[in-house]
């Protein structure tokens, strides 16, 4: 070989031969604050890796739910996605410790346990074949009712929805004491309008999405859980990829993903506001059903631990949020 | 001093202003038909916004005149959706948002159609029952920029969460007047059922429905139902060979509706800026 074609091939080989696309999925809409933040982090990509990756959006549901979704990554024909805790949980099923019952009590606490046990849920996800581009919360997860509700007790008379194949709803209803009726996602609507069901749960943002709110009149505080969510590569094109340009997109993502979670924090909070403009009421639960939550959250909890979880993960789980809140505590009565 | 309440009531009616108002809004209206059936897409976009902002002008001395409320909506919802919503989703979101403030002040007139953006899902809906075909257009215009602004404000969970009264406006206009706009309550309710995932609600059996009907109602003349087909059914199917033939059919058809005449040019020009898209959407 010639100096000069060993010198063209140097040349040639610094030349991008063809842009890597990597085909995402998501339910969120075009034009939601979901959409417009991994568009944003496209274009960071394909500016820092000078057009070599790029990211090509299936948004809006257009690639089916995330059953659908998940199976599509498996066989290759989509790359990411943006998944929940169903989606989650069919892959990597001790990560719906995350959803479970009222376990958490105000995001920080949230934010902790990603913290201490991220690393852990992303080997999860990694021996599964995943790889974790970062956490997108879905948001605190409450009841909405057509009738007044200030506690457990009002609550076993409401007709409750119950997505089917949800264990963990299911077990945090049976711990209080309510007998749901299982529907899927696309039949509720139908179902409040019938008269079928009169109670369904979701975070505001995804209630107000849903229109759910236009059957209903009250909306509980206090949540039942917080729902995770989060954004999946298959690590079959994370290895395909040259190691500078993984390393590229994980540095890029993970700031991406805490900014939408701040964002959909932000957004759950103002879809609260509207749907009181809308004419929903918020119903604060007593000291006494607080208690009654806490107690049927640990009930639930319990009784899902060797379901999907272990009961030792779960426990160290709950451990790391005794501490945090016994540390938190002295530090705040220290200022 | 005060001048006894009678003499004012009847300077005021009276004035000069006044009938010189009166006298242009029949002007006005006529206008409205003009800016229809003008065939330079380019013309039409640069003289829309000082008409807009005469009527605006108008409507700040007689801010109860009906007709010029209408021609607002209308012509702020038509300069949003024809001219900005591509290039400038922003500016867009405004003038839908305008749009809609002249629409809601339209129907406010009735006492039970006020204060619709608070106003609960099933007041709204039984208010709408009371309501006759010639109330068609005004609630048409109203949900049209509703639609438009809530389209382009998605992030906005205050939008998103009037998103069920726009359509119930709408579902009214297709019970009262459903030809009303050229099949205008088919392709608002066809791409409302095909832009939404069907988690939400979408239904892509529904909107091929709306759209087919929509196109039906001209026999396929106005060349902006096949666009809206394309743009929000064929891409919610996934469908890249019906996208094509309706974009092709837009762009080959000579548009011959007179009073369709802006429509159907801009509807071409969308068409191709569309196909410019294809490998992005498909």
């Amino acid at each position: 070989m010639s100096y000069f074609s060993a010198a063209l091939l140097c040349l040639l080989s610094a030349v991008p031969s063809k842009a890597e696309t990597v085909k995402f999925a998501t339910l969120a809409p075009e034009g939601s604050t979901w959409m417009k933040v991994v568009a944003d982090l496209d274009k960071q990509l394909q500016r820092k890796s000078s057009g070599a990756l790029k990211f090509k959006f299936y948004p809006g549901g257009v690639s089916g739910d995330e059953k659908d979704v998940v199976r599509k990554m498996r066989m290759g024909q989509l790359h990411a996605a943006g998944v929940t805790g169903v989606g989650l949980g069919s892959i990597a099923p001790e990560l719906r410790v995350l959803d479970a019952p009222f376990l958490f009590k105000d995001s920080s606490e949230v934010d902790y346990i990603l913290k201490r046990f991220g690393g852990e849920f992303a080997s999860a996800l990694e021996a599964k074949g995943y790889v974790l581009l970062g956490w997108a919360e879905v948001g605190w997860v409450h009841l909405f009712t057509r009738a007044q509700v200030s506690g457990p007790t009002d609550l076993r008379s409401v007709k409750m929805w119950v997505w089917e194949g949800d264990p963990i709803a299911e077990a945090a209803f049976e711990a209080l004491g309510v007998r749901p009726i299982p529907l899927s996602i696309a039949d509720v609507m139908t179902s409040l309008e019938t008269g079928l069901v009169d109670g369904v749960y979701g975070s505001p943002m995804a209630v107000v999405a849903l229109q759910w709110f236009t059957k209903t009149k009250h909306v509980h505080a206090a949540p039942l859980a917080n729902a995770m969510g989060a954004v999946l590569l298959t690590k079959k094109l994370y290895d395909s990829l040259p190691p500078d340009q993984g390393k590229l997109l994980l540095e890029l993502s993970r700031p991406a993903m805490e900014r939408l979670t701040k964002l959909s924090r932000e957004e759950n909070r103002q879809a609260m506001e509207a749907l009181q403009k809308q004419g929903l009421k918020l119903a604060r639960p007593s000291a006494q059903a607080l208690k009654e939550y806490e107690e049927a959250g640990r009930q639930a909890r319990r009784a899902l631990a060797g379901k999907l979880y272990s009961a030792e993960l779960l426990d160290r789980v709950e451990k790391a949020l005794e501490y945090f809140r016994t540390s938190r505590h002295g530090k705040n009565t220290k200022d | 001093m005060k001048a006894p309440a009678l003499v004012l009531l009847l300077l005021s009616a009276c004035s000069p202003k006044t009938a010189a108002l009166r006298a242009v809004v029949p002007l006005l209206d006529r206008g409205s038909t003009a800016f229809d059936a003008e065939p330079d897409p380019q013309l039409a976009r640069e003289a829309l916004p000082a008409q807009l902002k005469l009527l605006e002008s108008l409507l700040e001395s007689e801010p109860g005149n009906p007709r010029l409320r209408r021609l607002a909506a209308q012509g702020f919802g038509g300069y949003a959706f024809l001219f900005l919503e591509d290039s400038d989703p922003g500016r867009a979101r405004q003038m839908y948002r305008r749009g809609l403030e002249h629409g809601l002040a339209l129907l406010g007139r009735r006492q039970a159609l006020r204060k619709l953006r608070e106003a609960e899902l099933s007041a709204l809906e039984s208010a709408l029952r009371g309501l006759r075909p010639n109330d068609a257009p005004d609630l048409f215009w109203t949900a049209y920029n509703w639609g438009g602004w809530i389209n382009l404000a998605k992030d906005s969970p205050e939008a998103v969460a009037e998103l069920p009264k726009a359509v119930a406006l709408m579902r009214r206009v297709q019970e009262l007047s459903p030809g009303y706009y050229f099949g205008g309550p088919d392709l608002f309710l066809g791409a409302y059922y095909a832009s939404r995932p069907r988690l939400l609600g979408g239904d892509l059996g529904k909107a091929k429905a709306h759209f087919d009907s929509a196109v039906a109602a001209t026999g396929g003349r106005f060349l902006m139902a096949k666009l809206l087909y394309a743009r929000y059914y064929a891409v919610a199917a996934q469908d890249s060979e019906l996208f094509k033939r309706l974009n092709a059919e837009v762009e080959e058809t000579p548009g011959v509706m007179p009073e369709a005449r802006l429509a159907d040019a801009v509807a071409k020009m969308k068409a191709k800026k569309l196909m410019e898209q294809i490998d992005e959407l498909f």
